[in-house]
């Protein structure tokens, strides 16, 4: 009975063993399925995490550029960048922010225009160590009259006689005396609106020498006018067609207001007689100001490199005048509307007469009855240009609207005129 | 004696009888065991070998659409376009070609070829300019490769576990990707 008992036993443990075996394999068996799953699932969470991360290094650069270029477009840092937080050591302006989780390194030298170098740094997932991508932003000057005509709206150049074309007042090839020559004549006017409108210009039967664009979907209305080089405009079998390639609908850009410049301390100019004429206001170098300027046969002259501020209107009539002498320049920030009639700047160059509309600035009327030579740059305002004389320079309106047979003439010398411009991103690389 | 006779033998009778239909009863147990056992490990296998194929395409495209967003964002310009085929001017003025034929995206620069992409079923690019549609999240579409300023791809591909195998694993990618140096 002993032996019996013992043999069942060890039966039933031969039985219990091959359970327990088997088990184990089984367990073995999901257990390696589950090791590989989750090394799998571990794997791909890694790697989809690493590249999310890597990527978003991107926006830290980008981040970093922009405030390195708000740096050096701000108002302060005009011949120094070491403020507001930025250092120069070796050779180099530099300034470390943290953000989102990260941080960001930026550098910029001290070329003109500057190079901007943003390093961005990220943890790595399930890692210690540090992902980082970096780029280094080329910079230029993005002068502020880079086209004939810019609007934000429509451009109205269909009164009948109009004509749009250039000339550079720094290139002596492209000019006579710095002023236009139309035996040098140039096709480089670009009339240019961001408006999507269709027909938001109409150049009726006039032509431009140069190119025409607009926003997205825009269109020209061309009557029995043509847009294209020189030898296309004069050719008298293109009338009526856009030469291929002078026709552009992907017009996109910023057109920034103007701000006041600061520190500005302007005193009321006084007048006095220059060369036996009696001028109501001189302006020498300095910034100066009044509430607002009216007067039919009102004279201004400028005589050294001023600044005017007229928080009101402006009107000058028939009779009036504003004179630049050789030397002088004037920069007139203009809050109200302006209305000038007479004579401006004749002779000048553009670069020596600039009007700036503040935002609260809406309409611009000129109406010269010779030649004429200035800047306008009015973002808010309705411009209207009058008369059957030439002007030169360049535009920068809400609107833009040019009657009486007028001929205007792009200063191309104006879009190189670094006082003109700020910085914007020239050419991108990551490193 | 005659205690060891009467004592032993039911007990071997009653064991012999019960080892038969052990025997039995523990064949058909251990063959569905092993059947389920056998079933599992098949079906695992291919789950997980269809979820590693689906991975590697997923990191594969994802490298992929990485290495386009890195490069095409440091060009220049488009040069020429199809939807089959980008050229680019890169950086250093070199052309830069990305094209999509024979189930493959391939990436060629100063003659040297280089795939990125194997076993794509559709592959396409489209060229838009920067301007944004209002109250859309798009662009206005670019009309030749001189107005190009961005430039979007997808692609989808996929994989058969064996020939006859009906093509489960497929992965779509699709990005927008800016040329930043051309103003």
């Amino acid at each position: 009975m002993k032996i019996l008992l013992q043999l069942s036993r060890a039966g039933r443990l031969r039985r219990a063993g091959s359970i327990l075996v088997i088990t184990l394999i089984f367990c073995m068996l999901i257990g390696t399925v589950m090791v590989a799953y989750l090394s799998m699932v571990k794997s791909q969470h890694k790697f989809t995490y690493r590249a999310q991360t890597w990527n978003n290094c991107i926006p830290l650069c980008e981040a970093g550029v922009e405030e390195a270029m708000a740096h050096i477009n701000n108002i302060n840092t005009t011949s120094n960048f070491a403020i507001n937080g930025w250092v120069l050591y070796n050779g180099y302006y530099r300034k470390e922010r943290a953000l989102d989780g990260g941080s960001i390194k930026m550098v910029i030298d001290q070329g003109s225009p500057p190079v901007l170098m943003v390093t961005g740094y990220l943890r790595a997932p399930v890692q210690s160590n540090i992902l980082t991508r970096a780029v280094r932003v080329k910079t230029k000057i993005n002068v502020r009259f880079q086209y004939g005509i810019l609007s934000k709206g429509s451009v109205d150049l269909s009164s009948a006689g109009a004509l749009v074309d250039s000339f550079d007042s720094t290139d002596p090839a492209k000019n006579t005396g710095g002023k236009y020559d139309v035996t040098k004549r140039g096709d480089e006017a670009v009339i240019a609106t961001t408006s999507k409108n269709a027909n938001v210009i109409n150049l009726g039967n006039n032509d431009v020498y140069g190119k025409i664009g607009t926003g997205p979907g825009g269109s020209a209305q061309i009557g029995n006018g043509t847009v294209g080089d020189v030898a296309w405009v004069n050719n008298p079998a293109n009338d009526g067609k856009v030469e291929p390639g002078h026709v552009t609908d992907d017009v996109n850009l910023y057109v920034p207001d103007v701000i006041m410049p600061s520190p500005f301390a302007g005193l009321p100019p006084i007048g006095g007689i220059v060369g036996g004429i009696t001028y109501d206001y001189i302006l020498p170098a300095g910034d100066w100001t009044l509430p607002s300027i009216s007067g039919n046969n009102l004279k201004i002259l400028v005589t050294g490199k001023a600044r005017m501020y007229v928080p009101g209107s402006t009107s000058v009539g028939n009779s009036g005048s504003l004179t630049i002498n050789s030397g002088g320049s004037l920069e007139y920030y203009a809050g109200g509307s302006i209305d000038i009639k007479g004579t401006v700047n004749n002779p000048g160059l553009a670069k020596d007469l600039t009007f700036f509309g503040l935002p609260s600035c809406t309409s611009i009327s000129m109406s010269a009855g010779g030649q004429f030579a200035c800047g306008i740059y009015a973002p808010q305002a309705d411009v209207i240009i009058t008369g059957n004389a030439d002007g030169s320079g360049a535009i920068v309106g809400k609107s833009f609207k040019m009657t009486g047979g007028m001929k205007w003439h792009y200063d191309k010398g104006l879009a190189g005129d670094p006082r003109e411009g700020r910085f914007v991103a020239a050419a991108w690389t990551e490193l | 004696m005659g205690f060891k006779t009467t004592s032993t033998k039911p007990a071997l009778r009653g064991q012999s009888g019960a080892t038969l239909v052990e025997f039995l009863i523990g064949l058909v147990i251990s063959g569905l065991v092993l059947a389920q056992v056998c079933m599992l490990w098949f079906y695992s296998s291919r789950t997980f070998v269809a979820q590693m194929n689906y991975v590697d395409m997923d990191q594969t495209s994802q490298r992929a659409l990485d290495t386009l967003s890195r490069e095409i964002r440091n060009t220049k310009a488009l040069t020429s376009f199809a939807t089959n085929q980008l050229v680019f001017t890169d950086y250093d003025d070199l052309p830069l070609t990305y094209s999509f034929s024979e189930k493959q995206l391939v990436r060629v620069k100063s003659g040297v070829k280089k795939v990125l992409l194997k076993d794509c079923d559709t592959a396409s690019f489209a060229i838009y300019q920067r301007n944004p549609i209002e109250g859309a999240y798009d662009q206005y579409k670019a009309a030749s490769a001189a107005t190009c300023k961005l430039v979007e791809v997808k692609w989808k591909c996929s994989r058969k576990l064996f020939p006859s195998a009906p093509a489960t694993q497929e992965s779509m990618q699709s990005a927008k990707i800016v040329i930043r140096s051309n103003p």
